[in-house]
């Protein structure tokens, strides 16, 4: 069952799977039309749902990805139908068309990844920080001062700041061996209020470094971080 | 129509306005007034005897229908009871016979509805409670080159109770988001499932500091080793007595 894919409802995954049903529904009208009786249009959508519960293996690679092996629906179908040939006869290829639009989810399941990573490209900062009409900072350590985001000089730079290493080790090691006390935190700042890239509904934790010039986006897959030449902060008193 | 259709059909009407109304009765009809203090006190002593529920001191309202209610024992302890309206009723969910501090969760992933409660004997000499919100700093290397930094987080929050040693508090806006925004991104991250639903914002913890008047960490002494009786669906979480070393 792949019917979890609208339920991520990221812009792409939509259309992919409104795409999936005007692909089946092509399908459905072509069995119909080499129909001498032909069975009503309710009939036939809920011989179609119930065709496509399956029973499937989930592997897992970057993703997971469902594998449909046995026709369950096509089986229940048959056993409910079968009393009367010449029906079963009619609603088979509905059954069948069912069971195989799993394989047309998946297809598409798979072809959405690129595409997802095309249009919202993870390593530009553009992709988490679409709209920041609305944002603040706060600090979420002691070491965090009173300073403000400089909205304009963020808006600025944005296109131009770049991806760097993350080198969590020594940034951990490096707070965690200083003798200064209190401790000083490499990412004492929360940014909230950024809108991501209309459609990408992403999740992401933006923190904002210390100096002002560093940007670690933490997402559902992995992390990001971005450079500044100028400060993204302002003010203090 | 004949006469048994139309006994058919007035039949099923009356079963659907009767199922309605009862969706509406029991689920969405605004709350009732709250009990008074004496049937307060009886149903607290009826439920969990040794909580000996005497004065009831306040009755907090954290939403329409989440009241909490600081009370005094007999014997002089100071308690808490966490009233729910359900079923449309005034229920007792939760007793604590002492009131050290607690994190009422009143929906489960949404920290906007977390509150903080607590009722502290008088002879703690309480003066003020630092909340804290804290994080351990982490780091993570995945297959050799995929790395994850987790800062610290340590964020704080005062409340005096030199005049009141109860209270139920929200968490700070500051708090929210960045408990809201770290789950999203673990819920998002998830593999979805029917059966099993992880649980998220794990590495949050929530402590607090007790301080007299001479600024010095008490102990709550009169305030621990209470014991509680739950008999609703309540979710409470402790709160750590925090001491200076747990902090940067």
């Amino acid at each position: 069952m792949s019917f979890d894919i609208i339920f991520n409802n990221n812009l792409i995954e939509v259309l992919g799977f409104f795409f999936a049903i005007v692909v089946i529904f092509y399908f459905a009208t072509r069995i119909n039309r080499g129909l001498s009786v032909k069975p009503k249009a309710w009939k036939i959508f809920v011989v179609i749902v119930v065709g496509i519960f399956s029973f499937s293996i989930t592997l897992t690679f970057n993703m997971l990805i469902k594998i449909p092996l046995l026709p369950l629906g096509v089986w229940l179908l048959y056993f409910v139908l079968r009393s009367d040939e010449n029906r079963w006869r009619t609603y088979r290829k509905f059954a069948w068309l069912g069971f195989w639009s799993n394989f047309l989810f998946l297809l598409i399941s798979l072809v959405t990844i690129p595409i997802f990573n095309f249009v919202y490209p993870k390593d530009d900062l553009t992709t988490y920080l679409a709209n920041i009409e609305n944002t603040s900072i706060h600090a979420i350590h002691p070491s965090g001062e009173s300073l403000s985001l400089d909205r304009e000089s963020l808006q600025k730079q944005i296109p131009s700041m770049t991806k760097e290493e993350i080198n969590s080790d020594q940034w951990y090691n490096d707070t965690y061996l200083s003798e200064s006390s209190p401790k000083e935190e490499r990412f004492p700042y929360q940014l909230i209020g950024a809108l991501p890239k209309w459609g990408s509904s992403l999740n992401v934790m933006i923190l904002i470094e210390d100096d002002g010039k560093g940007i670690l986006i933490t997402t559902t897959k992995e992390q990001q971080y971005f450079r500044s030449d100028k400060s993204l902060l302002e003010g203090g008193e | 129509m004949t006469m048994k259709k139309k006994l058919f059909t007035s039949g099923i009407v009356l079963a659907v306005m009767l199922l309605l109304f009862l969706v509406y009765w029991y689920y969405l009809a605004k709350p009732g007034s709250l009990p008074t203090n004496e049937e307060l006190i009886a149903e607290i002593n009826e439920i969990y005897p040794q909580a000996r529920a005497d004065v009831i001191q306040d009755t907090i309202s954290i939403d329409e229908k989440h009241v909490l209610v600081p009370f005094v024992s007999t014997n002089e302890e100071y308690g808490l009871s966490y009233l729910v309206w359900e079923k449309h009723k005034w229920k007792v969910v939760n007793i604590d016979t002492k009131g050290y501090p607690m994190l009422w969760k009143i929906e489960k992933n949404n920290p906007d509805s977390y509150y903080l409660v607590w009722n502290i004997q008088p002879s703690d000499q309480l003066q003020y409670i630092d909340f804290y919100m804290t994080r351990d700093r982490g780091f993570r290397i995945s297959y050799g080159t995929e790395h994850y930094y987790y800062p610290k987080v340590q964020m704080v929050q005062r409340v005096n109770a030199q005049e009141k040693t109860y209270g139920a508090m929200a968490l700070p806006d500051e708090w929210q988001s960045f408990m809201s925004s770290l789950m999203k991104v673990e819920e998002a991250s998830q593999p979805q499932s029917l059966f099993y639903e992880m649980p998220i914002g794990q590495s949050i913890r929530i402590g607090f500091i007790p301080y007299d008047k001479n600024d010095k960490i008490t102990e709550l002494e009169g305030s621990i080793n209470g014991s509680s009786y739950t008999i609703g669906d309540i979710q409470l979480d402790f709160v750590l007595h925090l001491y200076e070393e747990d902090l940067e």
